[in-house]
């Protein structure tokens, strides 16, 4: 789009650093300094580890994530992860339910499972049933529950990692009171670092959505007296359903 | 923000009256402080971590210029825009003038100390558009008129009943909430604020030059919100605030949210690369970044000030400073409090007026020790100290009374017979006045230490005599 | 010597002598010494610090052997920030960096040079007494002293060593910084020493003088029992010849 007034800043930076115009840095102190192919195998390294390591990273961010304050349920079957989740939108007697338009309910019937309850789920999606944006917005921020599945999850710290995109809003992980979020076995990176090997990687093949959130927990707020109190402006609760 | 830097010591003395601020800037040190303390302890390899985010730092400042444009292309590339504001009233008039443009009513503002530097809020609010903080914590003191406290916790120094009674003029409710009751009283507030807001301003924790992304940091999810639902994001950041590769972002989290809070992560870490794709469901439909200068090349300039550039803003320091605890963050007159605000205010808002800002300090050196990425701040104030004292005409003020102790100081120095012989006249002197070889009470320039402490008289024999007549002694 | 010591606790420095002496250190006091300049330094005045400086270095460098300063203040000055006042000056700076070389601090030398077996063993120190110990933050921080002294008390036999909350944090000395913000400094020391008396030692130690005159001084203020003490005196007393009288080994 438009840079304006970059030309005199950087003039005044260089100025400020005794810097010659383009003068690329002199040290190589970052991780610019790595080639195409060392970032591409670095991220194959990643998936190899996140392949053979499943189980052990599995357990590690069931750990973490409880710790970090998500409700963690684990089992065995896509069955059985539609009938937890179902289970957690009864418990909080919640009618109202929204469900991202993501590839994972196609294996795990949540939609089924909610309606033998009785709820049929909204699906978050422009265009869907005549969706327009100001109207998802609307249906987020009037739905008790928000399900999504997971783009990966991260050991080192209970986080679950969303790609807004066709499909998965921005609004469905947050707007609702409660978030349920599905992961699969083999989805789990070992820690924050794997995650941004794996994002640069993409980037170089051509790959960055507009944005991408790191979900840790429910919404926190110590604002007041330092008193911890979940549920400040996002989910009060967060469940972390791991099939696998 | 009209810097109030030179009402300090007044600010010092209000602070240390009032009991509600003491008592709750205990907190500072039994929350933030502790919990950094053993989250540091918890993570393997902690302090290379620190080395490295230094060295990152470090190189990225010494080559901002590179960066700076490598950042901008890439915004650029991704369907972003950027402004290069070099005060903040060029800021503002971009912000302002982007609003009136777009025809927006209501912004909502997620935590940022640049748009603090601005007086953001307060400078929309003038021009008819509605501004409101979204973090609780800016939300709060936004409703009190007042600037932020703490860096990472803006309303610390409220109590519970103060916030409760804030709420109940403002809302009505009884004044006579918990913490919980409130929270949900704040989240119902500001859930329709941000259900109608047309814009929104956040601050950058990180900006990724090879990216060309922004990293914003929250535990409440405000941050969220206001990369969500709005249709216009402008983000406003600091030119140091720069990281050059994704890669380094795991780390550089790690080390800021640690030293910020404890925790392992925030509740949420948001990655902005710009506007939404077209085919994306929600989310902003243009992406603007102010890149600020307002003084900062000033620090850049100075090699002696320039590690200030590689402050991540976690507020470690203020936890850890015993000054701060006890003065509080409004003494600061400005922005940044605490021990980075007792170098940064004073470069960026003026060292005349913020002279007493690099003396308020005892130099114990705990700020350095808490920093993550270790900033030498005691040498920071000791240069700025320097400035006050002997720099160029504009910045020196130094009374002539203290120019002339030095002076003499340096007089007694600089023969031993001269300092032997002003020991034993100040023994002979102060004799008469002393009690039990103490003084309760002393006049200036000293009588600040006998308000509250018996200064001793000195010695009448001191130990280089007693040294020599050891010597005779042991040779006789 | 410190200056303080030299002036107001001659008794520090007399003890600081006997510990070494009993070491079979053998001790010069350069009559020529005054104060190495911190004070003016810390106050932003770096050309008289600089004049002071010169002076320390024209008297020390004509001196042989470790220099003993029993002040993590004083040494701080000397080895770190001499180099920085004296930026430019080639010929300084490299004399400066010469006899920063050569400072100890009391208990680095006693701990790190000496090797510290020696005083527990042949001096079998001694005291029956209650003490809690506040970190000089100079000594901790600026020097990195930060498990010397711990370990040297720890080995003085009947000496009961009770834990000070915050004992890190700073006592709010500060030098000119107790004047100056004569306030600030104060609610410092209050919490310093309300953390100390809650403690129920009957003495504080501590390595720096400013910050036992500080603590002494409000100490006196409060009418408190407690004492402050610097380590050198702890040490000399526990293996003087009045302890050994007493029939512990030597």
């Amino acid at each position: 789009m438009a840079i304006t007034g970059r030309d005199a800043f950087l003039g005044r930076v260089r100025e400020a650093l005794r810097r010659s115009p383009g003068a690329p840095p002199a040290d190589a102190a970052t991780h610019l300094g790595l080639s195409s192919d060392d970032v591409a195998s670095a991220a194959d390294g990643v998936r190899r580890e996140m392949a053979e390591s499943a189980d052990v990273l599995l357990d590690a961010v069931a750990e973490s994530a409880a710790s970090a304050g998500w409700k963690v349920r684990r089992v065995g079957s896509p069955e059985d992860a539609a009938d937890v989740v179902a289970a957690i939108c009864a418990e909080g007697g919640a009618t109202r339910v929204l469900r991202s338009d993501q590839d994972i309910f196609d294996a795990i019937p949540v939609d089924a499972a909610l309606e033998a309850r009785g709820v049929t789920p909204g699906i978050a999606a422009v265009g869907q049933a005549g969706t327009d944006i100001p109207a998802l917005k609307q249906a987020a921020f009037d739905s008790e529950v928000g399900i999504t599945g997971v783009d990966y999850a991260i050991a080192e710290t209970g986080t679950v990692v969303l790609h807004p995109r066709k499909g998965l809003s921005r609004l469905v992980s947050l707007a609702p009171g409660r978030h349920i979020a599905i992961l699969n076995r083999g989805d789990v990176l070992p820690s924050l670092d794997e995650l941004f090997t794996l994002e640069r990687a993409a980037y170089q093949d051509g790959t960055l959505e507009g944005s991408m959130n790191l979900i840790s927990g429910p919404s926190r707020t110590g604002d007041i007296a330092a008193t911890i109190v979940d549920g400040i402006h996002g989910p009060f609760e967060v469940h972390l359903v791991i099939v696998g | 923000m009209l810097p109030k830097t030179e009402r300090f010591k007044q600010g010092a003395r209000e602070t240390l009256a009032d009991p509600v601020i003491q008592e709750s800037m205990e907190a500072v040190y039994n929350g933030f402080h502790t919990n950094r303390q053993s989250a540091g302890q918890a993570t393997e390899g902690w302090d290379a971590q620190r080395d490295r985010g230094r060295a990152i730092k470090e190189h990225t400042i010494a080559n901002l210029d590179y960066y700076l444009e490598m950042l901008t292309d890439k915004v650029d590339a991704n369907g972003g825009n950027v402004f290069f504001a070099e005060d903040t009233a060029a800021a503002t008039e971009y912000i302002l003038d982007l609003a009136r443009a777009r025809d927006v009513k209501t912004v909502i503002k997620s935590k940022s100390m640049v748009s603090e530097e601005m007086s953001l809020a307060h400078e929309m609010e003038a021009v008819g558009i509605e501004a409101v903080e979204t973090d609780l914590g800016e939300y709060i003191i936004q409703l009190a008129g007042e600037a932020p406290y703490h860096i990472i916790a803006p309303a610390i120094h409220k109590s519970q009943d103060q916030v409760a009674e804030m709420f109940a003029e403002t809302t009505g409710t009884d004044p006579g909430q918990t913490p919980e009751e409130l929270t949900t009283t704040a989240r119902g507030m500001l859930r329709e604020t941000f259900q109608r807001a047309d814009m929104s301003v956040t601050g950058v924790n990180f900006a990724v030059a090879e990216s060309g992304s922004i990293v914003l940091v929250t535990n409440e999810g405000n941050g969220r919100m206001c990369t969500s639902i709005p249709r216009v994001h402008v983000a406003v950041m600091g030119m140091e605030k720069i990281v050059p590769s994704m890669q380094d972002l795991g780390m550089m989290l790690r080390i800021l949210i640690r030293s910020a809070t404890g925790q392992r992560i925030s509740s949420y870490v948001t990655m902005v690369n710009g506007p939404r794709r077209d085919e994306e469901e929600d989310g902003p439909e243009e992406f603007h970044l102010v890149i600020v200068d307002n003084g900062r090349m000033r620090l850049l300039a100075d090699p002696n000030l320039r590690e200030a550039l590689y402050c991540l803003r976690c507020g470690a320091c203020l936890n850890a400073c015993p000054v701060y605890r006890k003065v509080g963050g409004h003494s600061y007159g400005w922005v940044y409090p605490g021990p980075i605000g007792a170098v940064v205010s004073p470069v960026l808002s003026g060292l005349k007026q913020a002279k007493d800002l690099p003396f308020a300090s005892s130099l114990c050196g705990a700020c350095r020790e808490a920093c993550p990425v270790r900033i030498d701040i005691p040498n920071m104030l000791l240069h700025l100290r320097h400035q006050v004292v002997e720099g160029p005409r504009e910045v020196r003020s130094v009374g002539r009374v203290e120019r002339l102790v030095w002076k003499a100081w340096r007089f007694g120095n600089m023969k031993p017979g001269r300092f032997r012989t002003g020991g034993k006249i100040a023994n002979l002197l102060g004799r008469p006045f002393a009690r039990g070889g103490t003084f309760r009470r002393v006049p200036p320039p000293l009588s600040g230490w006998t308000r509250s402490r018996d200064l001793p008289l000195p010695a009448s024999t001191p130990f280089r005599d007693r040294f020599k007549k050891r010597r005779s002694r042991g040779r006789g | 010597m410190t200056c303080l010591v030299d002036q107001f606790r001659p008794e520090v420095g007399e003890s600081v002598v006997n510990v070494l002496e009993r070491l079979g250190v053998e001790v010069d006091f350069p009559e020529g010494q005054t104060c190495c300049g911190q004070p003016a330094f810390n106050s932003g005045f770096q050309s008289e610090a600089r004049e002071v400086a010169r002076h320390f270095l024209d008297v020390f460098d004509a001196t042989e052997g470790p220099i003993i300063v029993p002040s993590g203040s004083c040494g701080a000055m000397v080895r770190k920030f001499y180099s920085e006042m004296f930026e430019g000056e080639a010929a300084e700076r490299e004399r400066a960096r010469c006899v920063g070389e050569r400072i100890y601090e009391f208990t680095e030398f006693l701990v790190d040079v000496l090797g510290a077996d020696d005083l527990y063993t042949d001096l079998g120190p001694h005291m029956e007494d209650t003490a809690t110990y506040h970190q000089c933050c100079h000594l901790e921080r600026e020097l990195g002293v930060d498990h010397q002294p711990a370990e040297l008390l720890g080995r003085v036999k009947g000496l009961e060593m009770l834990p000070m909350y915050r004992s890190e944090v700073c006592c709010g000395f500060g030098g000119t910084f107790a004047v100056k913000f004569a306030d600030v400094s104060t609610a410092m020391l209050d919490e310093k020493l309300d953390n100390a008396a809650a403690t129920g030692a009957s003495t504080i130690v501590a390595g720096d003088t400013g910050c036992i005159m500080h603590m002494a001084g409000g100490l006196r203020r409060r009418g408190s029992d407690q004492q402050v003490r610097h380590i050198a005196e702890i040490l000399d007393e526990a293996t003087g010849p009045g302890d050994q009288a007493n029939g512990a080994p030597a």
